[in-house]
């Protein structure tokens, strides 16, 4: 939770309840992005914890990645995270962006998410359920939280 | 503590409006200090900023229920707005240099310039002169100028299209928007935005005087063409706005934001502030232009100009009537779907201009006839 060191306790209130969401699928069967979707909608509704879901990277705090990563879309995956500006998060969600999965060691993927793109969170379950997933985003805002106060304390 | 800490925002407003107001009776009279304070505190800046985050969530939250979700909290645009300012600033390689950084900017300026014309307490806004209508049809005209200039600069794809897409809207919505706020115009024989909102005959003031008996019943016939045009000029509003049914230019899921694709941080923040602003300043002056604004003329006149109470219901009334309109677009929001481009310009084209022609034919038939008293 470096990203978040050297800010006041305004700025981390404000960069910590208000994650624009971003989507991206790198290489999964698509059930983990049908979860996502699920828990965009209003039965769900992330928009208590301020989260928007956005259509261009350049607006994203938060990444929602899905997949191993596969090899032709590697470059891809890099770039998108850099067009992303800081502080910048991603979470892994789903067996196969967390492990692997049953992609472990196979030729065309990377193995997991972990090998090309600097991980914050790990949501499991194949695929996980929409309140996992919401549960996974709370979890990275309130670790970013302490996190930032932890580095504080320490500066103090 | 708790308490304090949850709702800091809501007792910031309230601490901020009785500052307010504390100040503007202490230099009620002098009239060296009042200009300033009008300016940057109440009608001026930092009133029309809160009232443009204000709305943003009323809004959001609106949206919210109607779904039966939750929505965001009360504090909610405030964090997004920081969180903007706080983020890292990219300049892509590739686009226009100068427009790039200067644009969002000048939308903000332009959006407090509309803001301005609002009349917010008084019958006058802040800025106010003869034919102002004028220049504020113009100020917008220049806004969508700004947000073509900016999809261009950003030399992407997705903002080339979204600009092209943000013009021909602009040409479509704009004649409109014209005509609608040009029958009250016609009918209060002014193209002063706060003579038209004084006007006997404006859509509120109309049934009111009415029943005050300042009007004769056939009068209320002018009640026809009054509710066509604002319809009218609340779907140019919708589309100005860039809301939800009229929004093909900056779609989310189809061309990634479209104008705003490549802007990050400050530009970002400056852009949907302007959006804010702007929201705020349209509805203001379509409640100035068709449902009196502020007014509460007689009111006014009874209890003196400079009573407190007097302002305070002036206020309340324009409140009001702003949140109406705003509610109304977001029912706009909520009810349909994004329209394609193509149908955007055939609903403005086809439908809604030949229906504000026929309104402001109506005013000037209606005119002829039976007369304003």
């Amino acid at each position: 939770m470096a990203k978040l060191i050297n800010k006041t306790k305004l700025v981390v209130d404000a960069l910590t309840n208000s994650p624009f969401v971003g989507h991206l699928n790198c290489g999964s069967c698509n059930g983990c992005d049908i979860e996502i979707v699920a828990a965009l909608t209003p039965r769900f509704d992330i928009e208590r914890f301020g989260a928007v879901l956005q259509g261009t990277p350049r607006h994203c705090d938060v990444l929602l990645c899905t997949g191993p990563g596969t090899r032709q879309m590697e470059p891809r995956i890099r770039r998108l995270f850099e067009q992303m500006p800081e502080p910048k998060f991603i979470v892994a969600v789903g067996s196969c962006a967390s492990t692997g999965h049953i992609y472990q060691e196979t030729y065309s993927t990377c193995g997991k998410l972990d090998n090309i793109l600097p991980v914050t969170a790990y949501i499991p379950g194949c695929p996980p359920r929409p309140e996992a997933i919401i549960d996974g985003v709370v979890k990275l805002i309130t670790l970013a939280r302490q996190g930032a106060k932890a580095t504080e304390e320490e500066e103090d | 503590m708790s308490f304090i800490k949850n709702n800091i925002y809501p007792i910031f407003l309230i601490a901020t409006g009785i500052f307010i107001a504390a100040l503007f009776l202490a230099f009620q009279g002098s009239e060296a200090i009042l200009p300033w304070l009008k300016y940057f505190l109440f009608p001026g800046v930092l009133f029309v900023l809160l009232m443009g985050l204000f709305y943003n969530w009323f809004d959001r939250k609106m949206f919210a229920r109607m779904q039966n979700r939750i929505g965001p909290r009360f504090i909610q645009p405030v964090y997004d707005m920081l969180k903007l300012l706080a983020k890292e600033d990219i300049t892509p390689d590739g686009v226009d240099k100068p427009e790039f950084d200067w644009i969002p900017g000048i939308q903000v300026i332009l959006a407090f310039l509309v803001a301005f014309f609002v009349p917010v307490y008084a019958t006058f806004g802040l800025i106010s002169f003869e034919g102002d209508l004028i220049f504020v049809m113009f100020l917008l005209a220049l806004v969508g100028g700004s947000v073509f200039l900016m999809g261009w600069a950003t030399n992407n794809p997705y903002g080339l299209l979204g600009a092209s897409r943000a013009a021909v809207a602009e040409f479509s919505f704009e004649i409109p928007l014209g005509l609608s706020l040009a029958g009250p115009a016609i009918l209060a024989g002014s193209m002063r935005i706060s003579e038209i909102s004084v006007s006997k005959f404006s859509l509120l003031n109309l049934p009111v005087n009415f029943f005050a008996g300042q009007v004769t019943i056939i009068h209320l016939v002018y009640l026809i063409p009054l509710i066509i045009l604002f319809a009218v000029s609340i779907l140019a509003a919708t589309a100005l706005l860039e809301k939800v049914p009229f929004d093909p230019a900056h779609a989310e899921v189809e061309i990634v934001g479209g104008w705003t694709v490549e802007l990050t941080g400050k530009k970002l923040f400056f852009t949907q502030l302007a959006n804010f602003i702007m929201e705020f300043a349209l509805a203001g002056i379509i409640a100035a232009v068709f449902l009196g604004g502020p007014g509460i003329n007689d009111f006014n006149v009874n209890i003196g100009n400079w009573d407190v109470l007097g302002y305070l219901a002036s206020i309340l009334s324009f409140l009001i009537k702003t949140t109406v309109i705003v509610f109304l677009i977001t029912l706009m929001r909520t009810l349909h779907s994004r329209i394609r481009i193509d149908q955007l310009v055939q609903y403005f084209w086809k439908y809604y201009l030949p229906i504000s022609l026929i309104g402001v034919f109506l005013i000037l038939v209606f005119m002829g006839t039976i007369g304003v008293v």
